[in-house]
């Protein structure tokens, strides 16, 4: 319990140090935001009054300081003279841009890119334990060799290849697939799944040859560990001694890496969504650098770091469960 | 003149087509017209039931009249908003009809003031009386442009404007002097700062649409306009759907160019561009009953265009954009060295690098060829550009050896969008290959347009690439904005983006603003453009672009619209 | 040495990197994987003579070999793969592939091996001073890494790169590509050096207290002597294992972003771009996708295997 509370303070104050670096980095960009959103017939006047409401003429500490207040407590954004927007808990800005608050926009987009992780996540697990499972087992054999190259094949190769590579094949060569894009499961059960399913196979592919390597990898060095030769010695059917010891052993730090993946996915899976016109958290993201949006970077940006840091305490805490020889203080 | 726009918009604001004829009102000409009375005009085989689907990309940025300036949305939104004058388009004919006014605005003073009379008997979604007191209103809240941003700023550029007006919310307590209604309600009268002969365009903008102070919900107003079209909106969940269905107090009678077919008008909106393109060439669910309101979705053009399966459901026309290369006339001061750049770009390799003919067509000038009153066909670098559209290259040449310390060294700016960077490269090659040494100057997208107007700062670009959509189908809605340096400020070239400022064409242009009729003045203008290019090599004009849009197979009625340039939904119908 | 008992030959000493590359020289895969990325290096190196050869530059618009009707697509098959335009030509511009292709490889490789010894230089000297000195230097050092590593790598990129180019032009470097390119190596070094430090400071804790450099530091060496005489030396091992893996990791970085427009500026070549630029042809000139994708695919497939197998050579108790 101490540990976790260790832990929770410290993802706070990680967090805390990045939004201070994006938050100050971005603020001092070439590009006059006021100005850009100023747009037709600026006179000097309107570009103070947006200046105003954009807070740009505060001092950087003062625009900070509000905007982790926000977060906490929400705030309240000037528009024009006399109209008000409420921006609720937890408010991550207000983009001039779009007339839109971040956390509404992020909540637009997250069920996209959601979507992607979990359906690729699962699919990449699975087949990347099974592969190196058999590989590890069948070591020598052609399935292995077979799985290997797959492995090393997957590895090396790009998203942004082989999803256009698929696309070719499956929607345009032999129309088996529609043109992959994002409708709500809700809206469109079959739509959504038919149209993820190029997403989360390229996905998978590429991820779950490095999920294959990291278990085949694991299992064969623990399989050479000596206590494995001993519960072998001791009669333990090979099976037996594979399931509860090898693979218990060599997951571990598969863990570590997929809960970092995943982290890291669930903050917007840019190529992906790229390649694949998914609008989620991605291509937010990359809208908002395109149009110069600040305050929409600078929330999209905390909001992916944020899933990072947790997914990092969750695999440490997901380590101490699995690793009994982890034991934490 | 203050022809100030939003450059940032250009690319999306009103334009024309192809076989478009436009209809100059002439300023004095008052005679009622029969075909100006309701109802409009019979679409062939148009029966009237089913639901018309619109797929677009994004949201409209804004539907609240007084706050949209998007070509698209300005042709849609006339199923719901109607201005004092509007646009029609029958049979590939465009002319501007009245809307709610009743004539084309008359004028004693060589267009310094308007009178326009107005419709009687128009009522709004509720039953109530459409009163010019509504549509002084409707121009009035357009001044608060701090609360209603967006939206064009010509009745602030063009009326007469009281001291410290700001609009009603901020100034409820002072009056727009400059419209006035006249006793009994049925004319208006505007006073504007100077001449304008061209001012029955500008009143097809959406600040020329009546608004019933009753129902101002100031920015929110956005979400539901109060309707005075055959439409009204039922439902608008922003960012996913709106719905229209009909109003029931719109009368056709009165109205000379809307129709009512589909029962329901359903627009949704977050398709991506690929998926929403893969679903028209499909013609598969809702794309089978609908159409797109966005530019650029047709990018295959490969696939599409040409092949005689889509043939009936494809659409190419002329957009509103002519696309050039501006010469900056300070930094480039020499004009041999301007020439030898305007002979020197080869139109060929930048319209292939823009998708080659399905693209666009050559142009010699920045003014369409449809709009016949101001346009010619002259030589530039010496060939008709159509018929030769290859670099001139020895003609380059011979402009720069003749030159001594000719500049050399350019800045090409361009911005990072589209196919832009490629026929940025596309120039570029064709000015190295002749002896110039260009750096590239990639701007991003947004902020483009402000950027390239700075005067003065260091790295200033020595040839822009840029682009320009008219906001009225005559010269006087380009040539103005594009060339006349006399609004030119020391820090910002506003749209001017060449800083062209010759004192023998300021005299040009202070003729054309005094021309009272509208034909002279166009003609001058053709005057002035031809000039700039020919004799002060200004600009190089690249090519008029091609608008490309696909529509369903059940959907008949759809058309390219003259006055906005876009495909519209205006006459749709659903085949049974 | 090895498990699988392969016949021994006579008994003599042997150093361990003598080892390693003898066991290299037997592998294979090391061979082929060597080979693989010889011919890109020879050949992102011979551009200039390609060029020469082709009489044309990676540039150069060929407006003639496009069909103006059909949406400026390649005239011919496949592209226009010709005698003299090897792998066809780009839609429309008309610049030769096969050009573009050498010369993207020059870019890719160029970028990757920057990033790469900028990542390995300062990961290394973080990883060194982290694990010797410990206490606060290493917890400081420790948090940061941990902080880099809480960025969003990729967007983070994306959205820095025109802040660190605006800083970079306004201190006088030239715009374009002259301060774009140093701006991906510094961005991709930024979120390469964690990884190389990471390994390096755990290395240094476990050599920290053997005996050879408590010997050393008995006999009253300097700690720059002890860090840089005795502890280095004895890394470079896992740090050529880095090294090598890293390589292909920062060339894919800088395809991706280039990928997504925060690359190497055009006109100049590069393999991200081509593919990018490939997007919307790829259904009617396949190729131009395929060109660059299976380009970019072999190199990093050779620097995988390659880096497998110096892992395997160096790793005494890896078994193949």
């Amino acid at each position: 319990m101490r540990y976790l509370i260790r832990r929770l303070v410290g993802g706070g104050v990680v967090l805390t140090i990045v939004s201070a670096v994006v938050f100050g980095v971005f603020y001092i960009l070439p590009a006059d935001p006021a100005r850009l959103a100023c747009g037709k017939s600026c006179t000097p006047e309107l570009m103070a009054r947006i200046r105003h409401t954009l807070e740009i003429d505060q001092p950087l500490a003062t625009q900070y300081g509000r905007f982790v207040k926000g977060i906490f407590v929400g705030r309240t954004y000037l528009k024009g003279t006399t109209a008000q927007i409420q921006c609720a808990t937890p408010c991550l800005g207000y983009s001039y841009q779009t007339d839109a608050t971040v956390t509404s926009l992020i909540k637009d987009r997250l069920p996209a890119t959601l979507s992607i992780a979990a359906g690729a996540s699962i699919l990449w697990l699975f087949v990347g334990l099974l592969t190196g499972i058999i590989s590890a087992l069948r070591r020598g054999t052609w399935i292995d060799k077979l799985a290997q190259g797959f492995a090393l094949g997957g590895a090396s190769l790009q998203i942004y290849f082989v999803g256009l590579v698929l696309q070719f094949i499956f929607v345009d060569k032999l129309n088996l697939l529609p043109s992959p894009g994002y409708v709500s499961p809700f809206d469109d059960f079959g739509g959504w799944f038919m149209q993820m399913i190029l997403p989360w196979t390229t996905l998978a592919f590429l991820l779950s040859a490095i999920y294959a390597r990291l278990t085949r990898a694991g299992m064969l060095e623990v399989m050479s560990e000596d206590y494995i030769r001993t519960a072998r010695a001791k009669g333990l059917t090979k099976s037996r001694v594979n399931v509860k010891h090898v693979l218990r052993a060599a997951i571990t730090p598969i863990v570590t890496v997929f809960g970092l993946d995943l982290g890291q996915l669930l903050g917007g899976a840019v190529i992906t969504e790229y390649v694949f016109n998914i609008p989620g958290l991605g291509r937010l993201a990359t809208d908002a650098v395109s149009n110069v949006d600040l305050p929409v970077i600078v929330g999209t940006v905390m909001f992916a770091a944020f899933f990072i840091v947790v997914a990092n305490i969750v695999v440490d805490l997901l380590y101490s469960v699995l690793d009994p020889k982890v034991r934490l203080q | 003149m203050n022809i100030h726009r939003k450059a940032g918009l250009i690319g999306s604001v009103a334009a024309l087509a192809a076989t478009a004829f436009y209809a100059v009102p002439t300023a004095t000409a008052a005679t009622a017209n029969p075909s100006w009375v309701g109802p409009a005009p019979v679409i062939k085989g148009a029966v009237t039931g089913g639901t018309l689907n619109i797929l677009n990309q994004g949201d409209f940025e804004h539907i609240d009249p007084a706050r949209n300036y998007v070509g698209g949305t300005l042709d849609f939104y006339r199923f719901f908003i109607r201005t004092l004058t509007q646009y029609r388009t029958i049979n590939g004919k465009t002319e501007l009809v009245p809307d709610i006014a009743a004539d084309l605005g008359t004028t004693k003073d060589q267009g310094k003031t308007w009178v326009f009379k107005l419709r009687p008997n128009l009522k709004y979604e509720d039953g109530t009386a459409i009163t010019c007191a509504d549509l002084k209103y409707g121009i009035e809240r357009s001044y608060n442009d701090d609360i209603l941003d967006g939206g064009t700023t010509y009745a602030h550029d063009l009326l007469a404007n009281p001291t410290d007006y700001k609009g009603p919310y901020t100034t409820p307590t002072k009056n727009l002097s400059s419209v006035t209604c006249s006793p009994k309600g049925d004319s208006v009268k505007f006073d504007l700062q100077q001449a304008t002969p061209y001012f029955p365009f500008v009143t097809t903008f959406g600040a020329f649409s009546p608004v019933p102070v009753a129902h101002d919900t100031k920015q929110n107003y956005d979400l539901h306009p109060w309707s005075s079209g055959p439409y009204k909106i039922a439902s608008y969940d922003r960012g996913k759907q709106m719905t229209l269905v009909r109003n029931k107090f719109w009368d056709p009678n009165t109205d000379p160019l809307r129709h009512n077919f589909p029962d329901t008008i359903k627009v949704k909106f977050g398709f991506e561009q690929n998926a929403l393109e893969q679903q028209f060439v499909s013609d598969s669910g809702a794309a089978q009953t609908g159409m797109t309101l966005d530019t650029e979705v047709v990018t295959n053009l490969a696939t599409v265009s040409g092949n005689d399966k889509y043939k009936s459901r494809f659409f190419a026309f002329n957009s509103p954009y002519a696309r050039y290369l501006a010469i900056n006339m300070d930094t480039v001061k020499d004009l041999n060295v301007r020439k030898a750049i305007q002979c020197a770009v080869d139109l060929k390799t930048v319209l292939l690098a823009a998708g080659g003919s399905a693209a666009g067509r050559y142009a010699n000038s920045l003014i369409p060829s449809n709009i016949s009153l101001a346009y010619r066909n002259f030589p530039v670098c010496g060939r008709d550009v159509k018929m030769n559209p290859e670099s001139q290259i020895a003609a380059a040449k011979a402009l720069l050896a003749a030159t001594p310390n000719a500049k050399k060294d350019l800045i090409l700016a361009y911005r990072d969008k589209g196919v832009e960077p490629a026929r940025a490269e596309a120039a570029q090659q064709a000015l190295q290959a002749v002896g110039f040494t260009v750096t590239m100057q990639k701007l991003p997208r947004a902020g483009y347009y402000t950027a390239i107007g700075k005067r003065g700062v260091s790295g200033e670009p020595d040839v822009i690439q840029t682009s320009w959509g008219f906001d009225w189908p005559a010269a006087s809605g380009i040539v103005y904005a594009l060339l006349d340096g006399r609004t030119m400020l020391a820090t910002d070239s506003h749209s001017n983006y060449s800083r062209s400022n010759v004192p023998a064409i300021q005299t040009l242009f202070e003729k054309a603003d005094a021309t009272i009729a509208t034909a002279p003045q166009e003609k001058l203008l053709g005057d002035i453009e031809q000039k700039l290019i020919q004799d002060y090599a200004a600009v190089v004009p690249l090519y008029i672009e091609t608008s490309n849009f696909m529509a369903g197979s059940k959907l008949g009625g759809v058309q390219p619209d003259g006055g906005y340039g876009t495909i519209s939904p205006l006459y749709a119908w659903l085949k049974k | 040495m090895s498990s699988t008992g392969t016949s021994v030959p006579a008994i003599e000493g042997r150093s361990p990197s003598r080892l390693a590359w003898e066991k290299l020289r037997r592998d294979k895969t090391a061979w082929v994987s060597m080979t693989i990325v010889l011919v890109f290096i020879v050949m992102a190196l011979a551009s200039p003579i390609f060029q020469w050869i082709i009489k044309t530059t990676p540039d150069a618009f060929h407006p003639n070999t496009l069909n103006d009707a059909r949406g400026a697509l390649p005239l011919g098959k496949l592209g226009g793969v010709s005698g003299h335009h090897w792998f066809g030509v780009e839609p429309r511009t008309g610049r030769d592939i096969f050009l573009r292709f050498v010369y993207g490889a020059r870019t890719s490789l160029l970028i990757a091996l920057a990033a790469t010894t900028v990542a390995t230089v300062v990961g290394v000297l973080i990883g060194l001073i982290s694990g010797f000195f410990g206490g606060r230097i290493d917890q400081f050092l420790s948090r940061t890494l941990e902080i880099v590593l809480a960025f969003p790598s990729i967007l983070f990129a994306l959205a820095i790169t025109p802040v660190l180019e605006g800083v970079l032009e306004n201190s006088g470097v030239p715009k374009g590509n002259a301060s774009r390119i140093p701006v991906m190596i510094i961005v991709m070094a930024t979120f390469g050096w964690p990884y190389i430090a990471r390994i390096v400071r755990g290395q240094v804790i476990s050599l920290r207290e053997r005996e050879f450099v408590e010997a050393a530091r008995a006999l009253g060496a300097t700690r720059t002597h002890l860090v840089f005489k005795q502890i280095l030396p004895n890394l470079w091992a896992p740090i050529l294992v880095t090294v090598a893996l890293n390589i292909p990791t920062f060339i894919t970085t800088e395809a991706a972003l280039t990928f997504l427009g925060a690359g190497v500026i055009e006109p100049a070549s590069d393999w991200g771009a081509m593919l990018l630029h490939s997007v919307p042809f790829y259904s009617v000139d396949p190729l131009y996708t395929f060109i660059p994708g299976i380009g970019l695919f072999l190199l990093v497939l050779g620097f995988n295997l390659f880096g497998d197998s110096v892992r395997d050579a160096l790793d005494p108790k890896s078994a193949r």
